[in-house]
């Protein structure tokens, strides 16, 4: 690039940055701040076997000056012979932004983890009145998305325990306290409420053992792995403790022509994990995340300045694989497949790629969500995809194409990412109207998040700048269209009529009590909304110390839509105790629910289930029998999903008592209140105990979460 | 051989015959302690000998039946892990099944043992388990 077109570009890209009330130093420029890959693990026959070690480091992505604040977050190596520690340098990973794990559909995945975690002050978190042993700093791993077993230990002491992709366990820092020994230091009376928890794992090496098996029908996609103790799982990932795992190959779903004699290959493929954390003046971490962090303060690349109220002198950052604001170099003619995994605790995400020359988005051509290949029949009504792709996507022109497309090319100038959401989307340079052409030279774009406000009674989630991208310009594609989604699409899943058989299921003697099949035709309603508590101290919906708490209520609906007599359960905690049982079909068959879930809350949920995915489906065709995969949006797989807020009307709880941040079931049930209900379609085919709960974990630690247990049948 | 590699050999050896005695040294030791008699509690003198599954699941029934509605009645322990803590307690990782669910299944626990005059006592732990 000539020196003055630098200038032109560089000024071109200073009053757009400035047009969006952000501030760009950099952007369009050829930085020595790359973004580089994250580390690969990848696994050999068949196998994956790794040590991963939580503990503290040096956050050194940040370019800010003074700040590289202590995170934690993980070392990972191949899993040494003898020995618990990872050999330094090559060969091992330890990075805040993280790492990845490729897997193929069939593998096997074993990890011995370490909990090597600091103690917390207990006044650092919030929910500490709840649980006095989080201030040991208790941690696990979940494999987000995968659709495995949630296999509870089999092994005895003094032999280090062995879990699937089972979450209901802690294990704590052998050299950091025993979890019962010394509770002076804590609220020795809070112990009562313990009564009923997760296993408590306490060894001499601080260890567990994980044993993950993927069915070889798993999809191929992004999926990530993440701490998962109730109570401090927000505190740990905003810490940074998250890292990516990757099935199978792009190539398997993903070709740039229509036979797939031409296959995108991996080098193709960028991943981005999207982190951020709030670091008070001092480079001091905050454990507990402020979504006010930058109320009213000034953004720019990467990072958002703290409220001089209350954060004076601070910094948020949002990084992309732990660096701030990184440049993005856009090589291939035919473009690069991104693959985004929110990785934050709570922050949600809009994305648009804006074109520094004219300011407007460039459209990502959407391939995956949430680790499953969208997949629309050509000629798919805008109601069929945007009915699917509401609340997360804005659908926008693809431009124009030539040929045969088995599936419909889709194609969005916004990606909102709630936590825990992977979006897989094409990149290419794009002209206004969507059509792939050669970029300009010097052409470049913004990474960025516009900001997302969740709700009236939700938060504020800034916009800054994430990266900065440029364009190699020369000559038009070869291709010059849209890319083909092929094989393993959601359609072609769920026209399959499961998902995932069941492995290892074996008939067992009838279940006991309330382990029974939903009747056919019944279907399950969730609320989401914010419980009352006897002792609240700032209202409705809160603590006695003053916290927002959330919950989540329960109801059997039969086929006229009637509720079940004694179904009804109103909106609690999380209750550990609390257990919706239900076995597989006949022969240890899938079982296929439909739920409906509505949310109460004047903000945004995030509903997540684990060891399955979900299709959305019409009330009409939830209402008018037994479910089945005859959906209306058969075009995604997905394992989260915004809820829409409510809409309190007169009367309502909300109204009544501004404080209030969401209805009551009674509101709800009398009219008072307007819920949008999200109904989906859930095969359930993976044995053992799990859960399902809001992704945004500021709200999960606080109670909206509960517990599932798949058994086999009785035939 | 140089007179300084020769030195070394010599103090290499010298440190190995060390390391092998002192190695002779721990088995019988070990070897010794495993003819001990089991310890079951009472002060025998072995006071600070760690907790048996034995041990542990009679301070377990003792609490259970103390009835206080925290401790279910069908815990079977199947392995524990104890180390030293203050005093004659010991905290210890405990195993355990329960009838209720797979034989397979085994719950994990850490609990504070201490010994008393009358035997092993649950100190801490070891509650109801509904996962």
């Amino acid at each position: 690039m000539g020196e003055s077109a630098f200038s032109a570009a560089s000024a071109a890209t200073l009053s757009l940055c400035a047009a969006f009330g952000v501030f760009c130093a950099t952007a369009n420029t050829i930085s020595a701040n790359t973004l580089a890959e994250p580390q690969v693990f990848a696994s050999e026959n068949g196998l994956l076997n790794l040590l991963i070690i939580a503990q503290p480091g040096k956050v050194d992505g940040l370019t800010t000056p003074g700040f590289a604040p202590t995170g934690w977050f993980y070392t990972v190596c191949p899993r040494p012979r003898t020995g618990d520690s990872c050999p330094a340098g090559a060969g091992s990973s330890h990075s805040y932004g993280g790492f990845r794990l490729a897997l193929q559909p069939g593998d096997e995945l074993k990890i011995r983890l370490i909990n090597n975690l600091p103690l917390l002050p207990p006044a650092s978190l919030e929910w500490i009145h709840d649980d006095p042993l989080l201030a040991l700093n208790p941690t696990n791993l979940h494999t987000h998305g995968l659709i495995v077993p949630a296999a509870a230990n089999t092994t005895p002491p003094p032999d280090i325990p062995v879990y699937g992709d089972f979450i209901l366990t802690a294990l704590f820092n052998y050299n950091g306290g025993n979890p019962k020994d010394d509770p002076a230091q804590y609220d020795p009376g809070a112990y009562a409420q313990l009564h009923a928890h997760t296993d408590v794992v306490y060894n001499r090496l601080s260890a567990m053992d994980y044993d993950i098996r993927l069915p070889k029908t798993h999809p191929a996609g992004a999926f990530w792995m993440h701490p998962h103790v109730h109570g401090i799982a927000q505190n740990q990932i905003a810490m940074g403790m998250a890292g990516i795992v990757s099935v199978g190959k792009v190539a398997s779903y993903l070709c740039y022509d229509a036979g797939c004699a031409d296959p995108v290959p991996e080098s193709s493929v960028r991943h981005l994990i999207l982190k951020d954390m709030q670091v008070l003046a001092g480079d001091i971490p905050q454990y507990q995340q402020d979504p006010e962090f930058c109320s009213g303060s000034r953004a720019w690349n990467g990072v958002c300045s703290g409220n001089p109220e209350n954060y004076s002198g601070g910094n948020w950052f949002f990084t992309v694989n732990g660096q701030q604001y990184p440049t993005i170099p856009v090589s291939k003619a035919q473009g690069e497949v991104w693959r985004f995994t929110n990785a934050s605790a709570s922050a949600s995400y809009r994305l648009q790629l804006i074109d520094n020359a004219t300011g407007r988005p460039i459209a990502f051509q959407l391939i995956a969500i949430d680790g499953v290949a969208v997949g629309f029949p050509e000629g798919a009504d805008a109601g069929q995809t945007e009915g699917a792709l509401r609340d997360r996507f804005t659908v926008a022109s693809c431009g124009k194409w030539n040929g045969v497309y088995a599936l419909q090319p889709i194609c969005a100038s916004e990606i909102v990412m709630m936590p825990s959401s992977r979006v897989e989307a094409a990149v290419a340079y794009r002209d206004p109207s969507g059509n792939l052409v050669s970029p300009p030279q010097g052409a470049s774009a913004t990474l960025r998040t516009a900001g997302l406000d969740t709700g009236p009674g939700g938060d504020p989630w800034p916009a800054v700048n994430l990266a900065a991208v440029n364009f190699v310009s020369g000559p038009a594609p070869a291709s010059a269209q849209p890319v083909h989604v092929g094989a393993q699409a959601a359609n072609a899943i769920l026209s399959q009529g499961s998902l995932i058989n069941p492995l290892g299921a074996r008939p067992q003697p009838a279940a006991a009590g309330a382990c029974k099949p939903l009747p056919s035709g019944h279907h399950r309603r969730v609320y989401f909304a914010n419980p009352n508590v006897p002792g609240a101290s700032d209202g409705p919906g809160t603590d006695p110390w003053g916290n927002a708490i959330f919950g989540l209520g329960f109801e059997e609906i039969d086929q006229s839509g009637h509720s079940v007599p004694g179904s009804f359960v109103d909106v609690t905690q999380f209750d550990p105790a609390q257990v919706i049982c239900l076995p597989l079909g006949p022969g240890q068959t899938p079982v296929l629910e439909t739920w409906e879930l509505v949310n109460l809350a004047t903000e945004l949920h995030n509903f997540h289930i684990h060891q399955t995915k979900f299709s959305h489906v019409s009330p009409a065709v939830a209402m008018s029998g037994p479910p089945t995969f005859v959906t209306y949006a058969t075009g995604v797989l997905e394992d989260s999903v915004p809820l829409p807020f409510a809409k309190p009307g007169p009367g309502s709880q909300p109204v009544l008592d501004p404080e209030a941040t969401s209805c009551l079931v009674s509101d709800y049930k009398s009219g008072k209140c307007a819920a949008t209900s999200v109904w989906v379609q859930i095969p359930f085919t993976q044995l053992g105990t799990f859960v399902f709960h809001c992704h945004i974990l500021e709200h999960e630690d606080g109670g909206m979460m509960h517990v599932i247990r798949v058994v086999p049948s009785s035939s | 051989m140089r007179l300084a590699t020769l030195r070394l050999a010599a103090d290499r050896l010298r440190r190995g015959v060390l390391a092998a005695g002192a190695f002779v040294m721990v088995v019988a030791a070990a070897a010794f302690l495993a003819h001990l008699p089991p310890d079951r509690g009472a002060a025998t003198g072995n006071e600070r000998a760690a907790p048996s599954v034995a041990d542990v699941q009679a301070a377990y029934d003792r609490a259970a039946l103390s009835a206080d509605g925290l401790h279910d009645g069908d815990i079977r322990i199947v392995g524990v892990d104890c180390r030293p803590g203050t005093g004659m307690r010991f905290s210890c990782q405990v195993g355990f099944v329960k009838s209720e669910f797979d034989p397979a299944r085994v719950f994990l626990d850490t609990a504070l043992v201490e010994r008393t005059p009358k035997g092993w006592t649950l100190a801490r732990g070891l509650c109801r388990r509904l996962i």
